[in-house]
């Protein structure tokens, strides 16, 4: 179970997020849909470790968020945290030392990765003349690397074509399946939320304003949730 | 500022006030003049007092840089960050007094002994570190940087400090005329010193607390600020 | 304790495989401290003056122009840190922040070790300093400082390389700090190019010892503060 408890951020001189309480559990996965600045990536680099709240805290199996734990998430930021000079496969090595993955381990990780992601033949290639689609698919390779249990992807769709897209949704579904993964991601794509998670949660002002099984709910609901909030009175 | 807010704080500035007025009469009226040095000794009584202050200072940058990356309150930030002016500050004041001083008992505005060139050095580290602070602008990670940076500096003074006195002592060393050890000087002399340091002293709590009262309020304008522009 | 030293290999390794596909930064650390060491000799005169000072003045010529050039080399390493936001990529791991902290520093020392060679190499030539007699005392001089220099300015160029103003803050937080360590180095080189030998020397290196220690040690524990977002 991962949770956030009255979590606030304070980002420069703004809250970025405010007084947020959130719990995903097991086998579960959520979308965090929101504008730009409704705090999306703030919280997932929050749940990640990455950020320390302000107020509040963040558990991870009951847990506080030790640097332990940070080894049992997996992040996909924004950002690529790929070193350009370097290969795909020299990019893993060096974070599967850090996360502390034998290499045996790790090599079979990386093929079966590379199997899924259909990335076998550019494991050598350095990252430097990737497409963005393909550092995508290798930024995901190293979020999987060390078998996180929980997986975080801020906009994971965004700059891949469909066909790379619907690689990377059947990635997720299997995830799911296999274990017990805890799986939250961003989007802007309502339709996409509803197609990939099993909850949705809305955010707008660094706040929680909507959340609810997509069974409960509908398109119609989120959008109307993203549009009402005009940032008012909150 | 609201009257009950005035505890024993509050009467400090006066408290203050009163005792430099009477350090500056015991510099010039109750203090003999020097033997040897004759009048430009006097300085001594700022010169000292203000060297006193700025180590206090950083070395309490030090203690709230400590507390900060242990509790994380922004207050302790605050804090260090208006020791570390503050003993910029009165670091200043003794590179400008050290040469005033020097001139016409030494015959030369700047000596690099030891004391002295350990304070410069000081006052390079302690300007660094505001010169950090002013170039970032995230609250929170400029806190963290600050800290670390004021640890790391003071950790530094008793190594500059050796390695500045080995330094020197391999050297031939100027004719220094030091005007004997503390118990050599008259009683006079004491009152002056002694009072010089206390409203020394009290100036620079006066000093940093009004900067981080400054700094509290600045932090809560912007504060307003930016929810005023987010709503 | 495995792990430790694995995270700390996997840094240096990363580091200077990096290194060797570009050559950016040693090159450039290269040729800027044998034009510091050039133009210094137009300022001093050739061969850093004569008489007596001219050994104290090769010695101090030679370290700035380290110094220097480890300013340049170190904003280039931490450039690539910041642009594939390796900082953010390290402290989302369970590494140990220390062995991280230390992998850099000993990469930083290796690209300036090799500097170093061919500073010296040049200061023989141009300067016509007995480099050689002394080589084993100039080796473990230069070792001392060269980790005193890369403690200090690997945990500095971590902090101004997320500054706004980036590589212009580095001198002006690293050069105060480094004070003790360029007096020793400069200090224990010139009993070494002269004829004082170890007696004048002995202590320079403790000195550098002791600095190495205490700041590796400290530095080694707040570098978690520096890596957090």
């Amino acid at each position: 179970m991962l949770e956030a408890l009255g979590v606030s951020r304070r980002y420069g001189w703004r809250w970025a997020l405010k007084d947020l309480n959130l719990s995903v559990s097991p086998g579960e996965t959520l979308a965090l849909l929101g504008k730009n600045g409704s705090g999306k990536t703030t919280l997932l680099k929050t749940l990640a470790g990455l950020l320390k709240p302000t107020e509040g805290a963040v558990r991870l199996s009951g847990q506080p968020l030790s640097r332990e734990a940070r080894g049992r998430i997996g992040l996909l930021s924004h950002e690529p945290m790929l070193y350009e000079g370097l290969t795909i496969r020299e990019n893993l090595e060096y974070f599967a030392r850090l996360f502390g993955v034998e290499r045996k381990a790790m090599m079979t990780r990386v093929e079966l990765l590379a199997g899924t992601l259909e990335m076998e033949e550019r494991l050598d290639e350095p990252v430097r003349v990737l497409s963005q689609g393909l550092r995508q698919r290798a930024a995901f390779m190293r979020t999987l690397l060390h078998t996180p249990e929980v997986v975080l992807l801020d906009e994971p769709f965004s700059g891949l074509d469909t066909k790379a897209v619907e690689r990377l949704e059947s990635v997720i579904e299997l995830m799911r399946d296999l274990r017990d993964y805890i799986v939250v991601f961003t989007t802007h794509d309502v339709a996409k939320a509803f197609e990939v998670a099993e909850r949705i949660a809305v955010l707008a002002g660094g706040r929680l304003v909507y959340e609810a099984d997509v069974q409960n709910s509908s398109e119609e609901d989120v959008s109307a949730a993203l549009d009402g909030y005009s940032g008012g009175s909150g | 500022m609201r009257r009950n807010e005035r505890g024993v704080f509050g009467w400090l500035p006066v408290l203050t006030l009163v005792t430099l007025a009477f350090a500056i009469f015991a510099n010039f009226f109750i203090a003999g003049t020097d033997r040897l040095q004759g009048p430009p000794q006097r300085i001594f009584y700022i010169h000292v007092p203000s060297a006193w202050v700025a180590y206090l200072a950083f070395f309490l940058v030090f203690i709230f840089s400590i507390k900060y990356l242990a509790k994380r309150n922004p207050d302790d930030d605050i804090r260090a960050h208006a020791c570390a002016e503050a003993g910029v500050v009165f670091c200043t004041l003794v590179l400008i007094t050290g040469p005033i001083w020097a001139r016409p008992v030494w015959g030369v505005w700047w000596t690099w002994d030891a004391r002295l060139t350990t304070t410069l050095i000081l006052w390079m580290i302690y300007v660094g570190y505001l010169m950090l602070r002013a170039y970032m602008t995230e609250p929170e990670q400029r806190a963290r940087f600050a800290a670390v940076m004021g640890i790391v500096g003071f950790l530094n003074v008793p190594i500059v400090h050796m390695s500045v006195e080995w330094w020197r002592t391999l050297h031939p060393k100027p004719v220094v005329m030091r005007s004997g050890g503390l118990r050599d000087l008259p009683d006079s002399m004491h009152v002056a010193l002694w009072s010089s340091l206390l409203a020394f002293t009290l100036l620079f709590v006066c000093f940093v607390r009004k900067r981080a009262q400054i700094e509290r309020l600045s932090a809560r304008v912007e504060e307003a600020r930016a929810a005023r522009e987010e709503g | 304790m495995r792990r430790f030293f694995s995270v700390l290999l996997a840094v240096v390794e990363k580091d200077l495989r990096l290194e060797w596909r570009t050559k950016e930064s040693l090159l450039v650390m290269v040729v800027f401290a044998l034009l510091v060491l050039t133009l210094f000799s137009f300022a001093f005169g050739p061969g850093g003056g004569s008489g007596e000072n001219a050994r104290a003045v090769q010695a101090g010529i030679l370290w700035i122009s380290f110094l220097f050039a480890c300013v340049i080399g170190l904003s280039r390493t931490m450039g690539v840190e910041r642009e594939s936001t390796g900082f953010s990529a390290m402290y989302a791991s369970p590494a140990d922040p220390s062995a991280l902290y230390l992998g850099k520093v000993v990469s930083v020392a290796v690209l300036m070790g090799i500097m170093e060679f061919a500073g010296f190499a040049v200061l023989a030539v141009l300067y016509r300093a007995d480099v050689w007699k002394s080589a084993g005392a100039l080796a473990l001089i230069a070792a001392s400082a060269t980790l005193g220099v890369a403690a200090a300015g690997t945990l500095f160029s971590a902090m101004s390389a997320r500054t706004r103003t980036r590589e212009v803050l580095l001198p002006v937080l690293m050069f105060p700090v480094l004070v003790p360590v360029l007096i020793a180095a400069v200090k224990a080189t010139e009993a070494h190019l002269g004829g004082g030998g170890w007696p004048d020397s002995r202590d320079w290196i403790r000195l550098m010892l002791v600095y190495d220690v205490v700041f590796l040690v400290a530095a080694s524990m707040v570098f978690e503060y520096i890596l957090e977002e």
